[in-house]
């Protein structure tokens, strides 16, 4: 299951997927259910392949409709734990860069912060009054580095020189 | 008070509200965040940290307004403290230290210095001995139950028992002697506390008083401060080298909004479903009270809490623990104040661990001879009831029995200083009423009381009498030959 939590980059993914599985479970009830059809009618396409491949690994019947709504209420709860990495940056950001960037979290947080098992998905907020730089959030800490902020300060530390100047 | 923004940069810790339960906030984040710390909300919110769990914190909110779930929270490094300065005398404040303006009053700015609300307590190096009288300006307490300046006593009884009015007079009689007063209202209604603070106003001491004021509309976490704000203060007037009184009205709606907080915070409850640790919140308070080493000498903060009784049973939780942290009770009878005594205090259960060591000698004789009378009135009493015939001692004793309640009884707004109180106990008791009603004596006591407040001249007697008698037997000798002289003050204009 790790494989298919490592294909969420963004919280709004994981969140979208989590509401799929929501729908998928409360529609396992219906008579003669097509689970495979069901998949990929409420998955996400981006995750719905990767669930097939992995239901086809561990050999899982999709008529089993028990097993099914165990694995797919497995599945919710570790999305539901995927730690969330807060960043507010300055522009919209493409696919590819969002890809970039989650990578970048997961290879320079340190291992004891990143939680044994879990995944880390980002939050990402856009403010383009920050300028440039961003603003971090991630387990309670926050740190401010945008270009903003620094701004802010030196007016308010050499205000005066500032002035003088203009 | 920094802003929000600048706590967080400061901080760099974050947090967001997950769940509101009344006055009580569940937040995530904030991973170093210490008990007691304050923690600011985006909307300018303010509450105190009250409990640590694994992956959030309860804060206490002190706020009315409303605040929604997702608010940003941040810490601020700091615990709750309130602004101390002297132009706080004659002012009601919230429990946060802000001035409660009710007229078109500026208050002047002023140097201050922020004192924190929940200091330890001073330890044993730091106190010295109670040997200073507190009076009351009620007869019966002075004489039957004497305080001590620095002594901290219960004040206990059903309700609309008078008990809230005795404070006040207390309160009266110490602003005249120069006394500060921190009159502590916890969820009392508007009303009353308005009522208070026109009773101090009335009588020309606002001046010497500082009331600190949560009314039952403000949210819970402001209310369990209120006592803690006020003893602040106080302690802030002890170090500037003056007596304090601290009045707090009332505990037990105190432990009664600390229940309801603990609950809503998942707590398990105790006895009573109060909190295990109801005694802590209550004795961290009181201890704080007592009689100080200061650079300026020894400065007294003398603490009169209120509990209220159920039906006359000392034996509640609360009752029994606050009881347990003072030096002695004064204990007002819903049946005697049913029998139309006023203040309604019952001498025989009320009881005064530290006030004896203060009296004189003199004070000391009067005090046995009372409550060995009282002792034997009360027996007589009940002998009284089998109607068998009395003889001329029975009779004289329950006459005079009758003239001492008498004695006692006070109308509301009256305070009556100490000397005079002395001097006409010792009248009564050697005769001067014995051919008079209780009634006609009462009346011409409370016209000398008059008289002694405002003539210089029967002050002077009265106060003579009494500072050259070492002995009761002494007093009655003395005020047997000045009775004449005294009774004939009556009638005559104030000097």
């Amino acid at each position: 299951m790790n494989d298919i939590l490592s294909l969420l980059h963004t919280k709004q993914e994981a969140d979208n997927l989590t509401a799929g599985i929501d729908s998928l479970l409360s529609s396992l009830y219906k008579k003669d259910v097509d689970v495979k059809m069901l998949i990929s009618k409420t998955i996400p396409a981006s995750v719905s392949g990767s669930i097939l491949d992995d239901l086809a690994k561990q050999n899982v019947a999709l008529q089993n409709l028990e097993i099914i709504q165990t694995y797919f209420e497995d599945l919710k709860t570790k999305t539901e734990s995927l730690k969330i990495f807060s960043l507010t940056i300055p522009f919209q950001p493409t696919y590819s860069f969002v890809k970039t960037l989650h990578q970048w979290v997961i290879e320079n947080l340190p291992a004891d912060r990143q939680g044994v098992g879990q995944g880390i998905v980002l939050n990402l907020q856009i403010d383009p009054t920050l300028r440039a730089g961003s603003i971090v959030e991630y387990e309670g800490i926050y740190r401010d580095y945008s270009i903003k902020k620094q701004l802010e300060e030196v007016f308010m530390n050499k205000k005066e020189e500032v002035l003088k100047s203009l | 008070m920094k802003s929000f923004e600048e706590y967080l940069n400061q901080s760099g810790e974050i947090g967001y509200v997950e769940e509101i339960t009344q006055s009580l906030v569940s937040v995530s984040g904030l991973p170093n965040a210490t008990p007691e710390e304050i923690i600011v909300f985006e909307d300018g919110s303010r509450g105190q940290v009250f409990s640590l769990l694994q992956d959030s914190i309860k804060v206490l909110l002190f706020s009315k307004k409303p605040i929604r779930v997702g608010t940003r929270a941040t810490r601020t490094h700091e615990l709750l403290s309130v602004p101390v300065h002297t132009e706080l005398l004659g002012h009601i404040i919230n429990p946060l230290g802000s001035l409660i303006s009710t007229e078109d009053e500026r208050v002047p700015e002023v140097p201050y210095t922020m004192r924190y609300i929940e200091n330890k307590p001073s330890s044993i190096q730091y106190r010295s001995r109670i040997t200073k009288p507190c009076d009351t300006g009620v007869t019966i307490v002075d004489m039957m139950v004497p305080l001590g300046r620095g002594q901290r006593e219960l004040v206990i009884g059903d309700r609309k028992t008078g008990k809230s009015n005795f404070l006040l007079k207390t309160a009266l009689t110490q602003a005249i002697q120069g006394t500060i007063c921190v009159y502590t209202a916890i969820g009392k209604k508007k009303t009353d506390i308005k009522k208070a603070q026109e009773f101090f106003k009335n009588h020309g001491v606002l001046n010497m008083i500082v009331i600190v004021a949560s009314d039952s509309q403000d949210p819970s976490g402001l209310i369990y401060l209120t006592p803690y704000t006020g003893m602040s203060i106080a302690e802030y007037f002890r170090d500037l080298g003056r007596d304090v009184l601290i009045v707090l009205d009332d505990l037990t709606t105190h432990a009664k909004y600390y229940r309801e907080i603990s609950l809503l915070s998942r707590r398990f409850p105790g006895r009573n479903s109060y909190p295990g640790d109801i005694f802590y919140v209550h004795a961290k308070l009181l201890e704080r009270a007592g009689n100080f080493k200061t650079d300026k000498g020894d400065a007294s903060i003398t603490c009169l809490p209120i509990v209220e009784s159920l039906q006359g049973d000392l034996t509640g939780y609360i009752q029994t623990n606050v009881m347990s942290m003072t030096d002695g009770h004064v204990f007002f009878d819903s049946d005697l104040f049913a029998k139309g005594h006023r203040p309604a205090i019952n001498p025989f259960l009320s009881v005064t661990r530290v006030g004896k060591q203060t009296q004189t000698t003199l004070k000391k004789d009067i005090n046995r001879e009372l409550n060995s009378f009282l002792t034997l009135f009360e027996k007589m009493q009940n002998f009284v009831h089998f109607g068998a015939e009395l003889s001329e001692n029975i009779k004289l004793t329950l006459a005079t029995g009758e003239r001492v309640i008498k004695f006692f009884d006070q109308s509301p707004f009256t305070v009556i200083p100490p000397k005079i109180q002395m001097v006409l106990f010792t009248m009564l008791w050697s005769g001067a009423w014995t051919n008079k009603d209780p009634d006609t004596m009462k009346k011409e006591m409370e016209q000398l009381i008059d008289i002694y407040k405002n003539n210089r001249n029967l002050r002077s007697v009265s106060d003579k009498l009494v500072e050259t008698s070492q002995t009761f037997n002494e007093l009655i000798n003395n005020v047997k030959k000045k009775t004449p002289e005294l009774l004939g003050y009556l009638g005559k204009p104030s000097v």
